[in-house]
């Protein structure tokens, strides 16, 4: 479990991103709505353990995460991953890219290639294995980075604002896989603007503004405050 | 990609390729043990002339096993070095600078090796009417001319062996220079300086060998030498070995055989020849036969102020 | 020819004292340019501020704060290394430290954000996401040895004061540049400098060229 106790971030240039958030990540879903410049992302960062809270603590599975020591940290952290909104791919081969994580965790090379390869496989992405950063779309990129940040299969994935650059056949690619990782136990929190997609997703939903919980519903009244809206339009 | 023993085999690999060419450069000259090293410092324009490096050839065709390094800076650096104990010789033609060092008994065994004489060149129509005059006379007259806006100076400026005959040719002269509009300081070599004197039609004070090489290559046109007699134009060489009770360090043996080597009949005979083939005429004199007169002026010049 | 043999010898002596030296200063700088990199704190800041500044130091001055130091009757001096090529080689690498630093800082600060937090949230350790930020900022890295090259080939002042230039064993580029307008053979050194000016533009053409494909 992910617990942030009164977490409070300010950059180093002074803006106030988060303020004095306290939440826990319980649910297979969490959603994260809110404006841009709410705070989403920074929020993801710092759950994410890659940003040190300026005040607060980050507990994971109810310990310190910022008084551990390095080897500790890098437990956690290979527990937990990231997905930027713009994914930030390596240079090398989209195979290469997606072995990173693999590697690094030391596995074997070939073991590597052989996990990479199923998980383009299920992505349906297997014809890009060979191909560079610069020789993909924005959607290919955002899937490149999806079954990169799940080929060592985390416990937490957190995706900032993951469907935006997919097209609706992706989308639904990307969603199956999601729902499939939750029957394996993986825990998501997605920052989003799409209704639907938190809608169809999720169980618990918070809303973000200024840096902080506006309030935390469940998908149900999302649902039907959609409805609500889907069915003034229609009297209109 | 990324593996853990990486981190190790890359440092090992810095570590190693340092060592190599460190070690490869301590063996390839400097450490190698049947060669002995001895370094002398010397000022910059006597260094360029080639002299230094023709005696050090001359003397290693007898003693193969020993390398010379100079080491040309101005003069006040070449007797710090000195002082430093960084050194073991000293080749250098300041007398009044010299004195202190040998009043405070860092060098010793000083010898004098050969003398030339300084020059005061200038544009060919002579505006001051220097030529063939007395060099302090001739300072008064360039002064002169030079207040009546007709004649410039261009000096060294950089406190250099040059630079301060120069200003002992302004003080005998009871005049100063300085600070007038037509006293040009360039700060720079007298390659530099002579260029400058060219251009702008000046005179300047000189030595032979930088001058006589850039009048061969045509660079200096407009000047010509107006005097060049005189006993406060002389130029005394002199060589030293630091003391090795201060510096114990020093290998006095060595340095001793080069300086003998250099006032040996065979080295003041290459001193008188050396430049010769080029120029026509000798840069240097050898200092052999004349060592008392040649002591006599150098101790007038070391109690100059 | 003699003359030919001596612009050879120098040559290869420059570019060996030099590259020498950027590897060593690198051995030190970028590491230091990583740690920097990977902390936004007060005193980081003031730490790249003081690199900044220093960049601009004159070669003199390094010069002569290291020919005090290794001179015979300085603390050093029973290294005995002063008028060698390794004296050289300090003073080069550390003339160009404070330059290495501050391009390297803005390089790495700017991929951090992105390379190291990605690296980091996939798995790797500390020294891994730092691999990894090398890896991807390679080709401007280079580029930053090549400038740091070639102010090591193009200073003077260190070379001269803890070089000594010396005949045949710390003589380089620059000293003999100096030397021979000092001398005024001004064609000779207009032609090492010449030499200089293509051996520099060779090295970057290529660095380029490699660069481009690398992409
Ligand atoms: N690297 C940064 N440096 C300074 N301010 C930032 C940085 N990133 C985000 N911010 C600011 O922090 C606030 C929250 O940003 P962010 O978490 O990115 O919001 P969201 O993801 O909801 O759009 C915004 O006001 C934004 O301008
Ligand atoms: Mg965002």
């Amino acid at each position: 479990m992910i617990e942030l106790q009164n977490v409070t971030f300010v950059y180093p240039n002074g803006i106030l991103a988060l303020d004095n958030v306290t939440l826990k990540i319980t649910d297979e879903i969490t959603i994260i709505m809110g404006a841009n410049g709410s705070g989403k992302t920074t929020l993801l960062k710092i759950l994410a353990c890659l940003y040190k809270p300026t005040r607060g603590r980050v507990l994971i599975d109810g310990r310190d995460f910022w008084v551990l020591n390095k080897k500790e940290r890098l437990k956690i952290r290979r527990k937990i991953v990231y997905i930027h909104e713009n994914p930030v791919l390596f240079r090398g081969t989209v195979l290469e890219n997606i072995m990173y994580p693999l590697i690094v965790r030391d596995h074997h090379v070939e073991e590597a290639r052989k996990k990479a390869l199923s998980i383009v496989e299920k992505l349906g992405i297997k014809h890009l294995i060979n191909r560079r950063r610069q020789e993909l779309s924005a959607g290919e990129a955002q899937l490149v980075a999806f079954a990169r940040a799940i080929v060592a299969d985390p416990e937490y994935i957190l995706m900032d604002e993951p469907t935006n650059a997919l097209d609706s056949e992706k989308r639904e690619i990307v969603e199956n896989f999601i729902i499939q990782l939750v029957k394996k136990r993986r825990k998501f929190v997605i920052a989003t603007h799409d209704r639907l997609l938190a809608a169809r997703l999720s169980s618990k939903i918070i809303e973000l503004s200024e840096g902080k919980i506006l309030r935390i519903s469940s998908s149900n009244e999302l649902l039907a405050k959609i409805k609500s809206i889907l069915f003034q339009k229609d009297e209109s | 990609m990324v593996k853990k023993v990486d981190r190790k085999r890359i440092l090992a690999l810095l570590i190693l390729i340092l060592i190599m060419i460190v070690s490869a450069i301590i063996y390839w000259k400097y450490l190698t043990p049947s060669v002995k090293v001895l370094r002398v410092s010397t000022t910059t324009s006597l260094y360029a002339t080639g002299l230094l490096d023709f005696l050090a050839d001359e003397f290693k065709k007898m003693r193969p096993n020993v390398v010379i390094q100079f080491i040309a800076v101005g003069s006040g650096a070449a007797l710090k070095l000195a002082e430093k104990g960084d050194v073991d010789m000293v080749f250098v033609h300041a007398p009044n600078l010299e004195k202190e060092y040998i009043e405070e008994g860092i060098l010793i065994n000083g010898t004098i090796f050969a003398y030339n004489n300084f020059i005061i060149v200038g544009s060919v129509n002579d505006p001051a009417n220097i030529s063939n005059c007395d060099p302090v006379e001739a300072m008064r007259r360039i002064y002169e001319t030079g207040e009546a806006g007709k004649a410039l100076f261009v000096s060294r400026g950089d406190n250099s062996g040059t630079h301060q005959r120069e200003l002992l040719l302004w003080r005998l002269a009871e005049l100063n220079a300085t600070g007038k509009s037509w006293y040009i300081e360039t700060g720079s070599g007298m390659s530099e300086t002579l260029l400058v004197a060219n251009e702008k039609d000046a005179y300047t004070l000189t030595d032979t060998g930088t001058y006589l090489k850039l009048k061969r290559e045509n660079k200096l046109p407009n000047l010509e030498t107006l005097v060049d007699e005189g006993f406060v134009l002389l130029n005394i060489y002199s060589a030293y070995i630091v003391n090795p009770d201060v510096h114990p360090h020093v290998k006095y043996d060595l340095a001793m055989d080069f300086l003998l080597f250099v006032i040996s009949n065979e080295g003041q005979e290459l001193i008188g020849s050396y430049g010769v083939e080029e120029f026509g005429v000798p840069l240097f004199y050898p200092a052999k036969g004349k060592e008392n007169d040649l002591y006599s002026a150098w101790l007038w010049f070391a109690n100059q102020p | 020819m003699v003359l030919s043999s001596e612009v050879l010898e120098i040559t290869i002596r420059s570019l060996m004292i030099s590259s020498t030296a950027t590897i060593l200063s690198s051995s030190w700088s970028i590491p230091l340019s990583l740690r920097l990199s990977s902390s936004h704190s007060k005193l980081t800041n003031l730490i790249v501020s003081i690199f900044n500044a220093l960049i601009g130091l004159p070669t003199v001055i390094v010069g002569l704060f290291l020919y005090m130091l290794l001179s015979r009757t300085g603390p050093l001096g029973f290294l005995q290394i002063l008028y060698t090529p390794i004296a050289i080689i300090l003073g080069e690498a550390i003339l160009i430290t404070p330059l290495i630093v501050s391009l390297a800082y803005e390089v790495f600060y700017k991929a951090r954000v992105e390379y190291w937090e990605v690296a980091l949230t996939l798995g790797a350790d500390t020294y891994q996401a730092y691999r990894t930020m090398l890896r991807e900022t390679l080709s401007d890295v280079i580029i930053i040895f090549l400038i740091a090259f070639s102010r090591a080939l193009g200073e003077l002042g260190v070379a001269l004061i803890v070089g000594g230039n010396i005949r045949g064993f710390t003589r380089v580029f620059t000293t003999t540049i100096a030397l021979e307008i000092a001398k005024g053979n001004f064609e000779f050194a207009l032609t090492l400098g010449l030499i200089l000016l293509i051996i520099i533009s060779t090295i970057t053409a290529i660095i380029r060229i490699l660069g481009v494909r690398r992409e």
